[in-house]
């Protein structure tokens, strides 16, 4: 079911610039605002125009508001809870497909964000008909970068030996019993300088000709990955990916290909603009077995499964879905590590104190204000806000929860973190131009949610329990607020 | 589409220069006798020592140049002497002439025209060298008697007070050594700072001539208070109430036309929008919270009348690393509650972004650690009144300002 032939977002990519040519200028962006367009996994009802002086269209609105013609949402998507990475795993392409462009729920498992997988992978073994994924972007820029740094290091170097020359100059002609100015300078440090200077040169070149041989640890410099594979799960999230290719006994052998041995790099063949697009027919094409998924965080897969009522989870154990309590207890338990045991998270003493809730009351809050929000693990920060979503512009907001007990009897209520910790937040966060957001929720006692569990609503009313209170940090300078 | 910072460079309002070493040789153009030399820019910064005889003696010149301008004799002409008393009961300085420019912003005048001096504002003169101190004793205290205590009294007044001096007198009453060095810090950089009225100790300094406080919040949340109300009565006339399925989904299948309709029913209404504390953390724990304002502060501007400040630019509040930490929603709540508040149309006018970072009020939080100052702006954001435009932009028939619109700040990059 996973191979299907050149996969879903290569087709929706494609299928927004349709009969262009292909020209060798710069790929051009897909339409992500059509792409894109639907906030949630949901499907609107367009109704035809009103007509009030015709009584045949007030009765066919009449109709159609208690008949309506369309269901938003009778599609159900399966996950499947993971105990081993505390997430919800979504196999199907074409429900991976509608998550991520209606709304942006989940990661690829192997990709940074969007699950690019498949379409890396078709790239790298010579597919013409995908177009580029965000992680090549960025690994391009990261090359032009280093690049950047090599030239600059070289053009220091060159100034330096310059000026040494020149030095050496002036002293050879004033004699060394001259009254020029002492060399303070260690020679040691002077060998120790120059080596780095080379050293860099050395882990340039060894990322210019990825042969993992050249040991670049030597030089005291961080490596840069040596190859793409390592730079794609050099992001922190993949460790978790190890454990779970491990427990499950994924295929993890070389993906079979149609015809030519991956390992010969593909030829790219370019047509002149005049060429009709029917003559093309050289272009290769790949089958890849897809073997990415995409996770949902709890408190996404919940919104998707209660809020909006499109998920369903299943366990590993069996195919059958879990019903919305049993999948509101699991996450319950799996709110910390290790997991609680069953016999302690029972839904009619709720405790309210329990991380899984607390983010959840957030992450709802922000998305059902209208905000994508996304994990913010990358930058020390809970969540991350983003404006439409992550393809139109970076995240603006990042998310620190604080839970709140003002309402506890005799819980002390200044156990607050210490300063050092605020400041080394809102610096990472000043260096991407994020703007952190402290969100204090104020927890309700377990008194004040008693009997929920056989209220209509009742966890509506649970989750409106609890407060929030949010404060935007900023740095401020003295020098530049004077006007 | 993340990058990871190194490619977005550094947010120009957030790199403090003061936090670099400085280059001290622009000090030798000023310090030159009739050198009309400019502030140079600030050039490449050296990390470590590369071996040429070059960096070495840029080091010395920078080093010289300090020494030199720190080096320079400093003095003071007749006319602009300042002289003031110390009162340590009063725990105020007495002016005895005001001169100078700097009491445009500093001190009080009472009834009977004798200008006084708070103990920061007295000691922030005394270290730049504006003003002279004096010592007094003061009769009660000396002479009991009354008789002996004459020759005494004349002995003790007018002794000369040093900087050291000034700070053993004075610090204790200016609220401790972080809210003096706030002080100076903010005073140095231009602006004008007072203490807020409620931390003031000595009347004549406590009114002040210009309103501060916030209005009563008047009416809000009533809206929804209402839409509560008549939503349960909806539900329980339609739906019925009580027993029923807790996990219902908010948002039934069925035909929708837009999606903010679905965003609507997907809101969790919340009964309070601001917090009220509650006994436990009211009342006298809010009293003696260090979280109060602790300055209000001006802009540097040249028509400031000390008498009509009008209202303040920031509220700052001055905490110390070693015996505070992140704060409560209680002491925050607190805190704010003493900044007057705009309402969301003015603070939506800079926009959605802005307006959230800015917030209905913000207060400027200055922790000291061991001296060193990080000032940090916490605003009161209130992302539960912005819903965000959820419906994708209208199909454009020649519309492509719309298009703009609706995706509102223009994405980066």
């Amino acid at each position: 079911m996973a191979e299907t032939s050149a996969n879903g977002a290569a087709a929706a990519a494609a299928s927004t610039a349709p009969n262009k040519p292909p020209y060798s200028g710069k790929p051009k962006r897909p339409n992500y605002n059509l792409i894109h367009a639907d906030p949630l996994p949901v499907v609107l009802y367009h109704s035809p125009p009103l007509i009030p002086h015709n009584p045949l269209s007030l009765l066919h609105h009449l109709y159609l508001f208690f008949f309506p013609p369309v269901q938003s949402h009778n599609v159900k998507y399966i996950g499947v809870f993971s105990p081993v990475t505390m997430s919800v795993e979504v196999r199907d392409p074409t429900a991976v497909l509608d998550l991520w462009n209606k709304g942006f729920w989940g990661k690829g498992s192997l990709s940074r964000s969007e699950p690019t997988w498949l379409n890396r992978e078709l790239r790298r073994l010579g597919d013409t008909q995908v177009s580029e994924t965000s992680e090549e972007i960025t690994r391009r820029r990261r090359d032009q970068r280093k690049e950047m740094k090599k030239e600059r290091a070289r053009k220091e170097k060159e100034e330096l030996q310059k000026v040494k020359e020149a030095e050496a100059k002036g002293t050879e002609e004033n004699g060394s019993a001259s009254s020029g100015k002492p060399t303070i300078a260690d020679p040691k440090v002077v060998v120790g300088l120059e080596a780095e200077i080379s050293g860099l040169d050395e882990t340039v070149a060894a990322a210019e000709h990825p042969h993992p041989s050249i040991p670049a640890e030597e030089t005291g410099l961080p490596t840069p990955p040596p190859s793409s594979d390592e730079l794609n799960t050099s992001d922190g999230e993949s460790k978790t990916e190890v454990v779970n290719i491990g427990t499950e006994t994924l295929p993890v052998s070389v993906p079979p290909t149609s015809e030519s041995p991956p390992a010969q790099p593909a030829k790219v063949v370019r047509f002149d603009s005049n060429t009709s697009t029917k003559e093309i027919p050289a272009q290769k094409k790949v089958t890849v077995q897809n073997q990415e998924h995409l996770q949902l965080m709890l408190s996404e897969a919940f919104f998707l499964s209660y809020a909006l009522g499109i998920l369903s989870v299943t366990t590993k154990d069996s195919a059958e879905p879990l019903p919305l309590e049993e999948t509101f207890k699991l996450y319950l338990r799996y709110a910390t590590f290790p997991p609680l045991p069953e016999s302690s998270t029972s839904l009619t003493k709720l405790n309210p104190d329990n991380s899984f809730l607390i983010n959840y009351v957030v992450y709802h809050h922000f998305r059902s204000h209208g905000w994508v929000v996304k994990s913010g693990v990358k930058f020390s920060v809970d969540y991350l806000l983003y404006k439409r979503g992550p393809v139109f512009s970076h995240a603006e907001f990042a998310i620190l929860i604080i839970p709140s007990y003002s309402r506890w009897e005799g819980r002390d209520e200044n156990i607050g973190k210490e300063w050092y910790w605020l400041h080394s937040i809102t610096r990472v966060n000043s260096q991407v131009k994020k703007t952190v957001v402290l969100v204090y929720v104020d927890v309700p006692t377990a008194d004040e949610v008693e009997g929920w569990d056989c209220e209509k609503d009742g966890l509506k009313n649970v989750l409106a329990k609890y407060k929030i209170r949010e404060v935007a940090l900023r740095r401020w300078i003295p020098g530049r607020n004077r006007e | 589409m993340e990058t990871d910072g190194l490619t977005t460079g550094f947010d120009d309002g957030d790199v403090d220069l003061s936090d670099e070493t400085q280059d001290f040789r622009f000090l030798a153009n000023i310090t030159k006798k009739g050198g009309a030399g400019s502030i140079p820019k600030r050039g490449e910064k050296d990390f470590e020592p590369d071996g040429t005889n070059l960096q070495s003696s840029t080091l010395d010149d920078s080093r010289n140049a300090m020494f030199q301008a720190l080096s320079v004799e400093r003095s003071h002409t007749g006319k602009t002497r300042a002289t003031a008393t110390w009162h340590p009961t009063r725990r105020l300085a007495q002016i005895h002439e005001q001169r100078g420019v700097l009491f445009k912003a500093m001190g009080r005048a009472d009834k009977t025209g004798t200008m006084w001096l708070l103990p920061e504002e007295l000691m922030y003169m005394v270290e730049r060298g504006s003003l002279e101190c004096f010592y007094e004793q003061e009769q009660e205290i000396q002479t009991p008697a009354g008789t002996d205590g004459k020759s005494e009294q004349g002995i003790n007044i007018n002794v000369p007070m040093s900087v050291q001096a000034v700070y053993a007198a004075a610090l204790e009453a200016t609220g401790g050594l972080e809210r003096y060095q706030v002080y100076s810090n903010l005073k140095r950089s231009g602006y004008i700072v007072f203490r807020d009225p409620e931390g003031q100790f000595d009347d004549l300094f406590r009114n002040v001539g210009y309103e501060y406080k916030a209005p009563p919040p008047v009416g809000r949340g009533w809206n929804i208070w209402g839409l509560g109300i008549f939503g349960a009565l909806f539900n329980n006339v339609f739906w019925g109430t009580g027993k029923g399925d807790p996990f219902q989904s908010m948002l039934a299948p069925g035909a929708y036309r837009s999606y903010a309709e679905m965003y609507k029913r997907l809101a969790i209404p919340r009964k309070e929008i601001t917090w009220t504390p509650t006994a436990k953390a009211g009342g006298e724990k809010a009293k003696t919270s260090p979280f109060t304002v602790t300055y209000h502060v001006w802009k540097p501007r040249p028509n400031f009348k000390k008498s009509a400040p009008g209202p303040p630019d920031f509220y700052v509040c001055v905490v110390s690393t070693l015996d505070t930490r992140l704060p409560s929603l209680a002491e925050i709540d607190g805190l704010f509650k003493d900044i007057p508040e705009v309402d969301r149309a003015t603070a939506r006018e800079k926009g959605l972004y802005q307006g959230l970072k800015e917030g209905r009020r913000n207060v400027i939080l200055a922790t000291v650690d061991y001296g060193v100052i990080s000032y940090m702006k916490f605003s009161d954001s209130r992302f539960g009144d912005e819903m965000l435009d959820v419906d994708p932009p209208a199909k454009g028939k020649g519309k492509p300002g719309n298009k703009g619109g609706k995706g509102g700040a223009p994405a980066k990059k």
